[in-house]
């Protein structure tokens, strides 16, 4: 088990409460509010635009400022900024050049409400939700979320008048965008590019212009810098022409600049074995169950962010049900997501995201639609005074796969008697597992027979040994069981076929010889029987194991049912109609001395999806579950390529 | 000889059937299947629908000889029997062809010996009665059955031998005897889409493309082959190579200059980074064509 640090309390009569399970109640709920609202894009959600309101004449203490209006936005660590309807104000005269991003950012203050009985206790008792506004660089450099661009139109006296100010959103809800012009000379001043805002995307190489980007660094002297030596840093004051190349900058800028961020994500836990991943592959639930692993390119160390989180959303398709489907028609509307629950660790340069060990059940019983097995015993049909178990049978339940199927094949064992009457026969077949009194079933059986030897020396290494195969049908009628037919075939190998029989049908059963092997039909059921089988193989429907004696045989029995899920009613299951998920990584630095030093943080969101297909589905030619046979399959001369 | 594919666009584009890890390389299976078979055959040709034209003509702009959009009379069918548009493919067809998936690039010339038979394929393929196969004849008959749907005489009588079924992969098919052809195929669009069988196909959710196409075609060139009075009762077929075993051997496959990215081998990332190389190298502009289009979001 994994658990997430997220625990709420558990009350019970006369518990005592202390102010830290009050606190932790409280943190339980605005985590969770929190993880919720970091799903989502952060920036504004609504309002907080920016007017420049001029000082107030009969109001002494107001001056010119930016007023942030009434308006909520959500930060990267999904915390509310809320601005109340009074607006906030902000001086005109703390606007400078180097830093014209109006930024709000949450933060909390402590306050003192009334007074404990004896008027003694002095100590703040509550947390107030406030909003502070910085002055930055860049936009929305986290946790900040920029309102605003303000640009002095000539020269700062200090008026409204003086500054136009610029609110653009982007499709993410933002207010500013972030490529929303390139770096111009006139904009760059020491240590204006730093790695923290390369990483923020707020500088990127393609937002600096072909004219400047060969400038960037300078000694104001003309000279040719380009073999990295002998430039600075920028002067104030800004850049000389073609003064010193961009090689000079410090190389991990220049790598950031010059390297787009690079991820690979794989299914699996690290080893060998683990499956690389695009955008729209498929991937079984077992896969998934060794977890995902995301990969980093560009030497970003993940354990400098913290806490780095990585949600899997489970999501299934709407309309689905049958109910859903007939309103709404077969297009997907949308999907409802479930996050799946995992641990998430950090290494030194990857992302590890490992499923809970009960997902895999839940995604069994809740989502795959799955037809199980059940012995015939389970469904109250067998007689249970058994004799066994078989000769070469292993006992205990064994899980095979068939198809779409996952049969669970539990091992029983029938009592039944065999006649000797070879010939073509044709009887009713009533097949009814609600009356464990009369059924038919049709059974293979396999058995060797003693050739030689002593009957106490049967499992001496000189005994000799016969494989026979036969097929039989027995009837049980009033709870006895009878055999109509044997057809006993001397073979090296095995007879076994099976029989498609519906639960509460009747049916008649046509035995019949051919020139090539045995024809079964059970009214208009049509199934063909092998000569020389696979004994192995015989894992579909009722088998019977004939140890030696020629009274008394022990029956193998499977029963199929389905097993209804979550959705009731849903139709095949159709992986690309079906669940998908979309992995989100979070990485983010929460400290508030960044990289280069100017207080800076960093965030980055990855996103991957896939479809999510059920254990072992059917499709051709995959061996080993869908979509990957095997690592590395090539197929027919893939090599070629 | 002519070479035809086919592309029913509705199955692909609702993700029935095809298993690339992506639209962007379907788009680019298509521009190196057909640039390599023109390099050995001069007559090509298309069938698809409406939408499949939109995006293989007038999106990527393959250079077919011929495109007939008569698969659009396939848009009220279940996408699910994505089979159906090859199905269509292989009947209307009149004069030798074989036809090639988009998945099977052909980096030589098909054996002389092979393209004169009456019949030919990609390869055999066998599997055995219980095995945990994607053949699942005795079920489609016995749900088929059940409801008082009709299957084909040919499928019925067909029998394994020595407890093996024989059926063919199609990842190539194609023959000199189109009347046997068109006849199998019918065949199996008429078993696919007979109303009595729709409650037995619904039961069995659809999705036995494979044991319709290609069990049935060894089921039926097995029954006529017994039958002296059918007239194609001598009507053979060869196949590329013998077993899957063969075909999966690349010691034997790859003098052939016969590539097939067979299921999973649509999801192998390794090569499917190799084929988008060798389009971007070989094809530069139907590349930029097939990277235009991806990015659409439509494929």
């Amino acid at each position: 088990m994994s658990c997430n640090g997220l625990a709420r309390l558990k009350y019970y009569q006369g518990q005592l409460l202390s102010a830290r399970d009050f606190s932790d109640q409280q943190e339980y709920h605005r985590l969770k509010h929190q993880l919720l609202l970091r799903r989502f894009e952060y920036g504004i959600i609504g309002g907080l635009d920016v007017t420049c309101a001029p000082k107030d004449e009969s109001d002494p203490t107001d001056f010119d400022g930016f007023l942030i209006k009434e308006g909520l936005a959500v930060d990267p660590l999904g915390r509310e900024i809320f601005v109340s309807e009074a607006g906030y104000k902000v001086p005109v005269t703390e606007w400078s050049v180097e830093t014209p991003y109006l930024s709000l950012q949450y933060v909390e203050q402590e306050d003192r409400v009334g007074t404990n009985v004896c008027e003694t206790d002095t100590r703040n008792n509550r947390i107030v939700e406030c909003v502070e506004h910085r002055w930055e660089a860049s936009p929305n450099i986290s946790p900040s979320v920029t309102v605003a661009l303000i640009e002095v139109k000539e020269e700062n006296t200090g008026s409204c008048d003086d500054f136009t100010i610029k609110l653009m959103q982007d499709s993410s809800g933002r207010r500013i965008r972030l490529n929303a012009r390139l770096v111009d000379t006139n904009q760059l001043a020491d240590s204006a590019v730093t790695t923290e805002k390369i990483r923020n995307r707020a500088v990127t190489i393609d937002k600096i212009s072909d004219e400047v980007r060969n400038k960037l660094v300078t000694d104001g002297d003309n000279h040719d810098h380009t073999d990295g030596s002998g430039g600075r840093r920028i002067p104030e004051g800004g850049l000389a022409d073609q003064a010193v190349t961009r090689r000079t900058l410090h190389p991990e800028v220049l790598e950031l600049l010059e390297t787009p961020p690079s991820y690979t994500v794989y299914a699996g836990s690290g080893g060998t074995n683990d499956i690389r991943l695009l955008d729209g592959m498929a991937l079984t639930g077992e896969m998934l169950m060794q977890g995902l692993r995301v990969e980093f390119a560009n030497a970003i160390d993940t354990t400098r962010y913290t806490p780095a989180t990585c949600h899997v959303a489970f999501e299934m398709p709407y309309p689905i049900t049958e109910s859903e489907r007939a309103f709404w028609e077969d297009d997907v509307l949308g999907y409802r997501p479930h996050t799946l629950p995992a641990g998430v660790e950090t290494d030194t340069n990857q992302v590890r995201w490992t499923p809970l060990s009960d997902v895999d059940e839940w995604l069994e019983q809740k989502v795959f639609r799955i037809r199980r097995t059940t012995s015939l015993s389970q469904a109250g049909v067998l007689n249970t005074d058994i004799f066994g178990p078989g000769r070469e049978y292993v006992g205990g339940t064994r899980e095979i796969t068939l198809g779409h199927q996952l049969l669970i094949e539990e091992a029983q064992y029938l009592y039944a008697k065999m006649i000797a009457n070879m010939a073509n026969v044709e009887f009713g077949l009533v097949f009814n597992l609600e009356d464990s009194r009369n059924y038919w079933a049709v059974v293979y059986r396999e058995y060797t027979r003693y050739q030689s030897g002593a009957p106490d020396d049967y499992w001496s290494e000189q005994a000799t040994w016969t494989h026979y195969g036969a097929l039989v049908v027995v009837q049980v009628r009033n709870g006895q069981p009878g055999v109509k037919f044997q057809d006993e075939i001397q073979l090296d190998q095995s007879v076994g076929s099976w029989l498609y029989i519906p639960a509460g049908r009747e049916v008649h059963l046509v035995l019949k010889q051919t020139s090539t092997g045995l024809l079964l039909r059970a009214g208009d059921l049509q199934t063909k029987l092998t000569e020389p089988g696979f004994r192995e193989y015989s894992n579909v429907g009722v088998f019977m194991w004939y140890p030696y004696s020629n009274q008394i045989t022990h029956v193998k029995a499977v029963y199929s049912d389905t097993v209804e899920t979550l959705y009731p009613g849903t139709a095949t299951f159709d992986p690309y109609r079906g669940t998908r998920l979309l992995a989100r990584l979070t990485l983010q630095s929460g400290s508030t001395s960044g990289e280069d030093g100017v207080g800076n943080s960093w965030r980055r969101e990855l996103g991957r999806w896939f479809w999510l297909v059920p254990k072992s589905v059917y499709y051709p030619y995959q061996y080993y579950g869908y979509p990957f046979p095997e690592i590395d399959f090539a197929g027919i001369g893939g090599e070629l390529l | 000889m002519k070479v035809v594919w086919s592309f029913w666009s509705k199955p692909y584009l609702q993700g029935h059937g095809f298993g690339w890890a992506s639209g962007k390389y379907h788009l680019l299976a298509w521009v190196l299947s057909v640039g390599l078979a023109r390099k050995h055959y001069p007559d090509i040709a298309l069938i698809t629908d409406e939408t499949g034209a939109g995006i293989l003509i007038d999106g990527l702009d393959l250079p077919f000889d011929s495109v007939d959009t008569s698969l659009e009379t396939l848009n009220d069918r279940d996408p699910r029997w994505w089979i159906l548009g090859k199905l269509y493919a292989y009947r209307s067809q009149s004069e030798p062809f074989v036809h090639l998936d988009t998945d099977v690039f052909l980096w030589e010339p098909l054996p002389g010996p092979l393209v004169e038979s009456p019949v030919f394929a990609q390869s055999f393929e066998y599997f055995t009665v219980g095995e945990n196969s994607w053949y699942i004849p005795a079920k489609i008959e016995s749900e088929i059955r059940n409801v008082g749907g009709w299957v084909p005489e040919e499928m019925e009588e067909y029998l394994p031998e020595r407890g093996r079924y024989k059926a063919i992969c199609c990842g190539l098919l194609g023959g000199n005897r189109t009347d046997f052809l068109q006849y199998y195929a019918d065949l199996a669009i008429r078993f696919i889409e007979s109303p009595e069988n729709q409650p037995g196909w619904l039961r069995l959710g659809n999705t036995n493309c494979v044991t319709v196409e290609q069990y049935l075609l060894a089921a039926c060139l097995a029954y006529h082959q017994d039958n002296p009075d059918s007239p194609f009762h001598d009507i053979d077929i060869r196949c590329l190579f013998s077993s899957t075993q063969e075909a999966f051997n690349p010691v034997i496959a790859e003098p052939v200059g016969y590539t097939h990215l067979i299921g999973g081998a649509k999801g192998n990332t390794r090569l499917l980074e190799r084929l988008e190389s060798r389009v971007r190298e070989e094809y530069p502009d139907q590349y930029d064509l097939c990277m235009t289009y991806a990015e659409t979001g439509i494929v």
